[in-house]
């Protein structure tokens, strides 16, 4: 529609240090799902990183005989270390126009997805990254891929089409039987319903995340008089005589709209982080993601 | 109920054409927002944020533009008149005597200023007293009528309807101009004009005392002033009348006098005196509703008519002497003197080149040029005339002349003298065919001259009853106009022809000559000749009159057709238009100010 104002890419510049500092960072994958990886997993197999032992049987290496036990016990005895794994980390990002009208909020959600991506890339984790209006998701695994996946959401342009969520999450349950970290980052401005589309998403095979990206306009606006609302995804328009009764309506009606999605994505599991689209990524928005237990 | 500007009608398109901007009214400003769907909780307030219904409001603006258009429409009540149609504004307001009289004088100007600062068009101000002056014409703008009006000075007695009515007819254009009189007479003075004009009547009847006249005459060697007094109220009153004679008072009579009475009051006085004020005052001390008319003015002597004879002329000299206000002195040509106030000078058988001011009346003598010529010392006789006999002529019937109307001339016998005067001009009596009486306007002072063309000595015009008031008229009319002693106020004064200084009782001067309408104010007034330096006459003006006097037949209730605010109801209408719009206007301003 004609009030969707074309934005430029706006390329995501993180500098080393706070590159650095991510690494530090880890998602909160409690179920590591993919064989490859570094985290450790539950599963163990004879290794020279010793967390248990058990008796020889035929067909285990000779390397992994702990030699100091067969001497004291003379029993032949394998050295036992854990099997590292990766997680499935799934991040859907809303680019509809809602989330590009806004230049702050763009911007932010680009961010929030890079750097969560770099986050699980360098820490072993498989990405992939699913954008709400296209069929497809893209994956990166592994450190060297990192700058590539930070490239790829830095050339991502705002979208056209409206915001559903129900397509893309099943598209993740799809392409990821295997469950894992999911990460939805969105204003939740949708066409259809959350719960719906969470319910199919649920614990403990999924890890959802929900991260609600808001414009201060959004949060706390300011109009006032007779006006016209437009709706910049479906062009629908609303003429409304706002005041400070009007207002005080708006924020009541949508604090009870974040407290459904809180409590919906509680019902299923999920966490939810209503960020500000004009808070610092790293002093405000990492912290508060560390708190919703995404990150450790 | 009809429409000043049919045209204003055209302002009703506005209705329809608010009624096409309603539906296309402007548009609420577009603001995008990522959802509408925090916003639908408002969808249910909206429309109970509109305190007045869309209908409502399309229904103040049509009425406020049908309002306007009714304004502009300018609808008045069917037959009045509006000013807006007239082409002119005449305006006559009374100036005698009675508009004096308690606040009808400040109540005419108010309702005069109101009828000029009410309209738009041309005004003529007009003021009627006992002589109707034209004060502005068809002035545009208010300031001279306002300025005019300013200094109109009410006074004086009476007024002549047929002279205003004469003027109305010369200022009103073809009887499309508006035409108001403001006066304290009542409509049924003059019930023809108020058919053509709006007949503003100021004022209420009232009681009033007056002096009605004021008269001086000499009575067996001393002089009687007589007054009349009046009582125009419908109650007795006691009341006391003061005489002073030359500012010293004299006399007070305490009289009685009955309700809708008159009474005369005499006083004998020695000739002496010259001037006489007798004054009345109520003996309760209450105030008189026309103070102006309570106090008269008399002048009790004044100079002869100074007559200078040169030469003889028994006859004539005869006539003069029988005249009683005239002062005969005999002079030859070169102890001839210029009379104060301008006098006549008489020669028989001669007359200088130059003669002095005044009125001139030339008699021939038998055998002697009249002009250039000096008398003989001692003329000879009519019965000493040599033969034979000169011709004689007999008389006609008096002319049409007023120096001849009235005097019994036929037949009479007249000896012709003719000698060829070029300077005489027109015959005033002719015997046979002959002038005999000829006059003329001297074109350098305005005095007139008189020449006799026979001898009146001879013949028998000279035994005939009427020849002493030939004479008696032609000094008369040769004399230069004098003021009479007492005029009514406003009245036309005659005055000598020549400069003179005429001194008002308000301390005002006039430098002028042969007349003055300045007479509204009572009192003393004095003219003196600027050109000879002579005496001065004083002359009285009084206000005292029952036209003017009796309040009783003034001001009434019986016309109040007109407001004192002309076009006030078309105004009104123009008003409770105006205000219809204005409250609409206010309704629409006051639902913008709410919406927003």
């Amino acid at each position: 529609m004609s009030a969707v104002r074309r934005m430029q890419p706006s390329a995501v510049a993180f500098d080393a240090g706070f590159l650095r500092r991510l690494e530090q960072l880890r998602l909160n994958a409690s179920r590591p799902t993919s064989p490859l990886g570094e985290r450790p997993g539950s599963l163990r197999m004879p290794a020279s990183d010793v967390v248990d032992h058990r008796p020889y049987t035929p067909g285990d290496e000779i390397r992994h005989i702990d030699w100091h036990a067969l001497a004291r016990h003379d029993e032949l005895i394998v050295r036992l270390g854990r099997v590292t794994r990766g997680a499935d980390v799934a991040l859907v990002l809303d680019r509809s126009p809602s989330m590009a009208m806004d230049d702050q909020k763009w911007r932010l959600a680009l961010e929030i997805c890079a750097a969560i991506g770099w986050i699980a890339i360098v820490g072993g984790d498989r990405v992939r990254l699913f954008v709400m209006d296209q069929a497809f998701g893209e994956t990166w695994r592994g450190p060297a891929q990192a700058p590539t996946f930070i490239d790829k959401v830095s050339r991502l342009e705002p979208g056209t089409s409206g915001s559903r969520i129900g397509p893309a999450l099943d598209l993740v349950r799809r392409e990821e039987g295997r469950g894992g970290l999911l990460v939805v980052i969105s204003d939740l401005w949708l066409e259809d319903d959350l719960d719906a589309s969470i319910a199919s998403l649920s614990a403990p095979r999924w890890e959802t995340h929900i991260v609600q990206i808001l414009a201060t306009e959004e949060l706390e606006p300011t109009l006032t008089g007779r006006i016209a609302l437009v709706d910049i995804e479906s062009g629908e328009s609303l003429e409304i005589v706002i005041d400070e009764a009007a207002l005080t309506a708006y924020t009541s009606n949508l604090r009870q709209r974040l407290d459904h999605v809180s409590a919906a994505c509680a019902l299923r599991g999920a966490s939810h982080a209503l960020v500000g689209a004009d808070w610092p990524l790293e002093r405000v928005v990492m912290p508060l993601l560390r708190r919703r237990a995404l990150l450790i | 109920m009809e429409f000043a500007r049919p045209i204003g009608a055209l302002a009703l398109l506005a209705l329809p054409l608010i009624l096409w901007l309603h539906r296309a009214r402007r548009k609420a400003p577009e603001h995008v927002v990522p959802s509408l769907q925090p916003w639908l909780v408002l969808v249910a307030r909206a429309p109970k944020r509109r305190s007045v219904p869309p209908s409502v409001m399309l229904a103040l603006r049509l009425a406020a533009a049908a309002a306007l258009a009714l304004a502009l429409l300018e609808p008045r009540p069917k037959g009045a008149a509006a000013d807006n149609d007239a082409e002119g504004l005449a305006l006559f307001i009374d100036v005698t005597t009675s508009m004096t009289a308690g606040d009808r004088w400040p109540r005419a100007l108010e309702a005069a200023r109101s009828a000029i600062a009410s309209t738009s068009a041309p005004v003529s101000l007009l003021a009627f007293g006992p002589r109707p002056r034209l004060l502005v014409l068809r002035e545009s703008g208010p300031a001279r009528a306002m300025s005019a009006l300013a200094g109109l000075v009410p006074g004086g007695v009476g007024y002549n309807l047929d002279e205003i009515d004469s003027l109305m007819d010369a200022v009103m254009d073809g009887g499309a101009d508006r035409s108001v009189i403001i006066s304290d007479l009542p409509l049924s003075a003059a019930p023809k004009m108020a058919e053509r004009a709006e007949w503003l009547t100021i004022g209420a009847p009232e009681d009033n005392l007056a002096i009605v006249a004021l008269r001086a005459g000499v009575d067996a060697g001393s002089t009687m002033v007589t007054a009349r007094i009046a009582n125009y109220g419908d109650a007795d009153v006691d009341l006391t009348v003061d005489l002073r004679l030359d500012d010293i008072e004299v006399a007070d009579s305490e009289v009685s006098l009955q309700a809708r009475s008159t009474r005369e009051i005499d006083w004998r006085v020695e000739r002496t005196a010259r001037r006489a004020i007798v004054a009345l005052r109520r003996s309760d001390g209450q105030s008189d509703a026309l103070p102006a008319d309570d106090i008269a003015y008399a002048v009790l002597d004044r100079p002869d008519i100074p007559v200078q004879l040169v030469g003889r002329s028994p006859a004539i000299e005869r006539a003069l002497g029988a005249l009683d206000d005239v002062a005969i002195e005999r002079a030859g040509l070169g102890t001839l003197r210029t009379p104060g106030e301008g006098g006549v000078a008489v020669f028989v058988g001669a007359m200088p080149d130059h003669p002095p001011a005044g009125g001139l009346i030339v008699v021939p003598q038998p055998g002697i040029a009249t002009l250039g010529d000096p008398p003989s010392a001692d003329p000879p006789l009519g019965d000493a005339a040599p033969n034979p006999l000169p011709p004689t002529l007999r008389l006609e019937g008096a002319g049409l002349h007023p120096l001849t109307r009235g005097l019994d001339l036929a037949g009479a016998m007249v000896e012709p003298i003719t000698e060829e005067v070029e300077r005489v001009a027109v015959s005033l009596l002719e015997a046979e065919g002959t002038p005999v009486i000829r006059t003329r306007m001297n074109p350098e002072d305005g005095t007139r001259e008189f020449y006799l063309d026979f001898a009146p000595d001879r013949g028998d015009l000279r035994s005939r009853a009427a020849f002493p008031l030939l004479v008696a008229k032609l000094v008369a009319y040769a004399a230069p106009e004098r003021p009479p002693l007492s005029v009514d106020a406003g009245s036309w004064v005659a005055l000598p022809p020549w400069p003179i200084e005429l001194a008002a009782p308000d301390e005002r001067l006039e430098l002028a000559g042969f007349g003055s309408d300045l007479t509204q104010s009572p009192g003393w007034y004095s003219v003196r000749s600027l050109a000879h330096d002579g005496e001065s006459i004083d002359f009285a003006v009084n206000t005292g009159d029952a036209l003017e006097s009796d309040l009783a037949g003034t001001g009434s209730g019986e016309s109040a057709s007109l407001p004192l605010t002309l076009g006030s109801s078309k105004l009104e209408w123009w008003r409770i238009a105006m205000l219809v719009a204005l409250l609409a206007i206010l309704a629409e301003s006051a639902n913008r100010r709410m919406g927003a």
